[in-house]
């Protein structure tokens, strides 16, 4: 019977269970000896039944710690099953409001489908409609600000068939009026504070909040997971915000301790590629800092780098490979799961990864542009992360390939040739070979200390 | 109450208070301060130990700054300034030596920052001869302690014999473009202030008009903020602080109840350096300059007659505002303050001096509730406030503004400048509520006029008071009004139109890039399809061409592109409602 995580916090041992789409992951850590002692993972049967999969990383779990210790065993588990958190955000101004409205969907573990700026044309509607998103965030306008637009473009979702929730976080002086319009249109929709209610000031709070509590009230049992929610204590967070969780514990240690300072983590998947960093927010040598603030912690995922679903994207991007490959595409894009088999392939696989290493920290790093102030020579958009000295990589393609630094590498900036580019030019290397982020971002809910242990102890040079 | 913190550098990551003491009792062995002519003639060792004995006997010392940028002609014209005061019967005793910024950041970081024209000491040699010209005590303030290259400075200073070194508040305030180097300023400056308190009768200088103090609104808040600057460099680090101050009082009353202000919380004795002259008043009426040099320097004196703090009275030639002014000019303002220092005594038995202490009482009360707000933050935000490096840094990453608008004595007031109503206004904000009131009766009735319709203000560098009588007058006429601050740039402004809708956009600028700019903002406004958004510019209507130093006029240029060039603060409220109108 589920009990309240609260009483397991004095529990000697900790099952840590991942709902993925491919596989159902589980960890044990010892909250004694700060380590892990069991890890196991089964084929999800999320679609089916996901209690068949947890059964079978239980029975690992008490095999390891006896079955007295796993019943009193904290039991939390994150889910990425069905695609994970899929949204998608609208808004005004790129720098504005729309940044604002995706810094709170990466941070509360989402993906993002679709971002929509300005008046949402019928395009837009279609698409918004056809993707398969599970929340929709409206933000945009400060309070006592922008109404024209925004009215125009709720108008325009209240007509919409979309029928996904609909949470609208931009100027309260129409919240109102899109309640009105909503309810008349049948839709879902919360109204929470405005995210960016003043110039200067951003309030994602709210949103982060109530992406988190749909997650776990309606997507996770959506997901195939209300079957297995009794054998849980708690289904915590998306597996991503568990990563962030456990990649801002890694930065700034758990209370009183020092963590491993300014970091970044790259997790490049088969159909996205993740980026993590955690850095004071600050300007880049004097430039005037622009757009709608940034958090010590972030993150990104680029929806068209990855190394087998989204790979012509990458390839796309990445630019010519000089042979012809179109095959070996083709194949990544039929099986997903599938490894190289040939040396073109390998080759294939390489030259995919490095770019979306360096792509996709490009697209998270702030940049600076010159201005024509003559006191402020250059605004800065995004954050400056020339001060990580950290680089951890984790996901396949990063940790067994064997080429693991090299492709880490290709985060680093040539001052010389991309001097705009706010990454750093130096830093050391680390892969996450045990997968252990996503255990220690739920392990973190519980146990701070023993979260961090674990996490330095599992990472390697 | 949400602050927005310019979080530099991670200060958990200094070294712990015990790493910084040690470090700062180490380096103090190698320091021998020494002697310069000045302490040869009046047999002492520091300018402390002077002015002690010169406040017991009642002695009035005098200041000026020396603002040439070569070591020879500094020398120079000291040697002719000295002989020029002892042949007419008068004296300086101190002179701040103005360094260039360059000197602020360490030398391999030095060929990021053109040169200005501060004074540069490349050699030891230099260095050692800054007290050996003349027996007139140099005082070095700019580009010293607070900055980057604080360690080495401070360092150089003391082995030359000076022992008078600044600026606590530059630390806040004076910034070093393409070179950041936010952790190693703390790091140098904490260890270079707790050096200055190794040695007795050594005075660390805060202009607080340099700092945070010409960004408050609020005398009292300006009060509380000393008793900040005190707390970190005297509690914190064991240094004696000279709090300095008026290049921005204008109201002789008010140099004399600050001054006053400040020596209530000067519980080490620290004998103060010297009251700035009040420039504000400076234009280019030499008469009325006299007037203005005679008013400030009166009352500083008067000041120093009744209860002496060894503030020095300074003395700023007429010319400042129109030159670098020549070593006659220089000697011409010390005569004139010799005259005021002289009936200065006259004042003393018929000032009401109860009066005046009424109002140091008030300001020291209501700084004292400003400070331990400050403080109480400080420590919600985790900041160890026993730590000077933190405490430095963390009050430096909230910033001026947020620090009176959050933590405030004032009472709130949306429609006063800062948004809160000072509880003793700065002569600064006096004089522009002064404008404000002026502006508003030449605007005739605004209230409501301008109900339901939205403007965005903003200014291209750091003048922001037109543009906060322009906010002023539209949020009492019922506007909405998103103000974007200072330095505002092109991108930052169309961005904000789109979230904010508005039509109108008032920019200040003074910058000479009037031009430039406003092409930029109508390109951008343009590509988003804003061609109903209509950009007035006002202040300085004019564009530095081809690098020439000389800003040329621009404003029928930026009519012809349709900009809204009146630049006229009265026509403010006419001018939104026209743009919303049309």
């Amino acid at each position: 019977m589920k009990t309240d995580l609260k009483d397991k916090t004095g529990s000697r041992y900790a099952v840590l269970v991942d709902f993925g789409s491919t596989y159902t992951k589980m960890a044990v850590a010892d909250r004694t000896e700060h380590r892990i002692v069991a890890t196991a993972h089964f084929p999800s049967t999320v679609s089916t039944d996901a209690s068949i999969a947890l059964s079978e990383c239980y029975d690992a779990a008490k095999k390891a710690i006896g079955s007295e210790e796993f019943h009193r065993a904290a039991k939390i588990a994150s889910s990425s099953a069905a695609g994970g958190l899929r949204m998608a955000v609208t808004g005004l101004s790129r720098s504005l409001s729309i940044q604002a409205g995706r810094s709170a969907a990466f941070g509360a573990g989402a993906k993002i489908l679709r971002t929509c700026s300005g008046l949402l044309s019928d395009e837009d509607i279609k698409e918004l409609t056809n993707l398969p998103i599970e929340i929709l965030l409206v933000t945009g306008g400060y309070d006592h600000g922008n109404r024209t637009t925004l009215l125009a473009n709720c108008e325009k979702l209240a007509a919409s068939s979309i029928h996904v929730p609909i949470v609208f976080a931009g100027n309260c002086d129409i919240a109102q009026d899109v309640r009105r319009m909503l309810t008349f249109a049948g839709k879902e929709f919360y109204i929470v504070p405005n995210i960016l209610p003043a110039v200067g000031k951003v309030n994602s709070k709210p949103v982060e909040e109530i992406i988190r509590n749909l997650f776990l009230s309606r997507i996770v049992n959506m997901k195939g997971l209300d079957k297995v929610t009794g054998l849980l204590d708690e289904v915590v967070m998306p597996t991503p915000k568990a990563v962030l969780s456990a990649c801002e514990l890694l930065s700034l240690g758990p209370e009183g301790k020092g963590g491993l300072g300014e970091l970044m983590i790259v997790d490049v998947g088969g159909a996205t590629t993740d980026i993590h960093s955690c850095a004071e927010p600050r300007a880049y040598e004097g430039a005037k800092l622009l757009g709608a603030g940034n958090a010590y912690t972030q993150r990104t995922v680029e929806g068209d780098l990855g190394m087998r679903e989204s790979s012509d994207t990458l390839l796309a991007e990445a630019g010519p490979f000089g042979k012809e490959i179109k095959a070996v595409i083709d194949r990544w894009h039929e099986n997903h799961e599938a490894l190289p088999e040939t040396d073109l392939e390998a080759e294939v696989d390489h030259y995919l990864a490095k770019n979306a290493v360096r792509i996709s920290a490009r697209r998270h790093a702030g940049r600076i542009e010159p201005t024509v102030g003559s006191t402020i020579r250059y605004v800065q958009y995004g954050k400056d992360l020339t001060g990580v000295r950290t680089i951890i990589g984790t996901g396949g393609p990063l940790v067994f390939s064997g080429y693991g630094k090299e492709l880490l590498a290709e985060v680093l900036r040539d001052p010389d040739r991309e001097p705009e580019v706010l990454l750093p030019a130096e830093a050391g290397f680390l892969l996450d070979e045990d997968y252990i982020f996503f255990a220690a971002g739920l392990l973190r809910e519980i146990d701070e200390e023993a979260a961090f242990d674990i996490l330095c102890r599992s990472l390697r040079v | 109450m949400q602050l927005h913190l310019n979080k530099r550098f991670e200060w958990k990551e200094l070294p712990d208070m015990q790493f910084f003491k040690s470090e700062i009792d180490r380096q103090a062995k190698d320091i021998t301060i020494g002697e310069t002519l000045f302490f040869k003639e009046h047999g002492v060792k520091t300018e402390g130990e002077y002015k002690k004995k010169a406040m017991a006997e009642g002695f009035i010392t005098k200041h000026s700054h020396i603002g040439w940028n070569s070591w020879d002609e500094t020398a120079r014209n000291l040697e002719y300034i000295y002989e020029e005061l002892t042949r007419r019967g008068s004296y300086m005793s101190r002179m701040g030596l103005i360094c260039d910024w360059v000197m602020g950041v360490p030398r391999e970081y030095r060929d990021r920052l053109i040169p200005g024209t501060g004074l540069i000491l490349n050699t030891p040699e230099e260095w050692r001869a800054v007290g050996q010209v003349v027996p007139i005590q140099p005082h070095m303030s700019d580009h010293m302690l607070g900055c980057p290259n604080a360690l080495e400075n401070v360092k150089m200073a003391l082995n030359a014999g000076v022992t008078s070194i600044g600026n606590v508040s530059h630390y806040f305030t004076y910034e070093y473009p393409n070179v950041d180097l936010e952790y190693d300023r703390t790091y140098n400056s904490v260890i270079g202030f707790g050096l200055m308190g190794k040695f007795d009768g050594c005075v660390i200088h805060s202009n607080l008009d340099d700092g945070y103090g010409n960004q408050f609104h609020d005398l009292a808040n300006l009060t509380g903020w000393t008793m900040m600057e005190r707390y970190l460099v005297e509690t914190l680090l064991g240094g004696q602080l000279s709090l300095a101050y008026g290049n921005l009082f204008s109201d002789p009353i008010s140099r004399i109840v600050f001054n006053m202000a400040c020596d209530a919380t000067n519980t080490k004795g620290a004998p103060g350096t010297m009251t700035f002259g009040n420039t504000i008043d400076y234009g280019l009426d030499l008469s009325k300059n006299y007037g203005a040099l005679a008013s400030f320097s009166l009352a500083d004196a008067i000041c120093q007659v009744h209860k002496p703090t060894g503030h020095a009275v300074a003395s700023v030639p007429v010319t400042e505002a129109m030159r670098v002014p020549t070593p006659d000019e220089i000697v011409d303002g010390h005569l004139v303050v010799d005259m005021m220092i002289e009936k200065a005594r006259l004042y003393e038995p018929y000032m009401d001096w109860k009066r005046i202490e009424e109002e140091r009482d008030l300001l020291v009360s209501q700084g004292k509730i400003f400070f331990e707000r400050i403080m109480n933050a400080l420590d919600d935000l985790g900041v160890d406030t026993e730590h000077a490096g933190e405490v430095f840094a963390a009050v430096k990453a909230i910033g001026a503004r947020q620090l009176e608008d959050n933590f405030g004595v004032g009472e709130q007031d949306k429609a006063a400048l800062g948004g809160r109503r000072p509880v003793r206004p700065t002569d600064i904000v006096k004089t522009l509520q002064e404008k404000q009131k002026q502006y508003f009766q030449g605007a005739g009735d605004i209230l409501r006029a301008l109900d339901g319709y939205r403007l965005i203000v903003g200014s291209t560098d750091i003048h922001e008071y037109g543009k906060d009588i322009a906010k002023a007058m539209c949020l009492t006429a019922g506007a909405e009004v998103f103000d974007l601050g200072t330095y505002v740039t092109a991108q930052e402004i169309v961005d904000n139109v789109l979230e904010t809708e508005c039509r109108a956009i008032f920019i200040s600028t003074f910058n000479g890039v009037a031009l430039s700019f406003a092409k930029e903002v109508l390109t951008l406004l343009k590509d988003q399809g804003l061609d109903d958004v209509t950009l007035v510019l006002g202040g300085a209507l004019n564009e530095n061409m081809d690098g020439s130093m000389l800003a040329v006029d621009v404003t029928d240029q930026l009519a012809a592109m349709g900009v809204n060039v009146e630049n006229d603060l009265n026509k403010t409220v006419e001018i939104v409602r026209k743009i919303y109108e049309n």
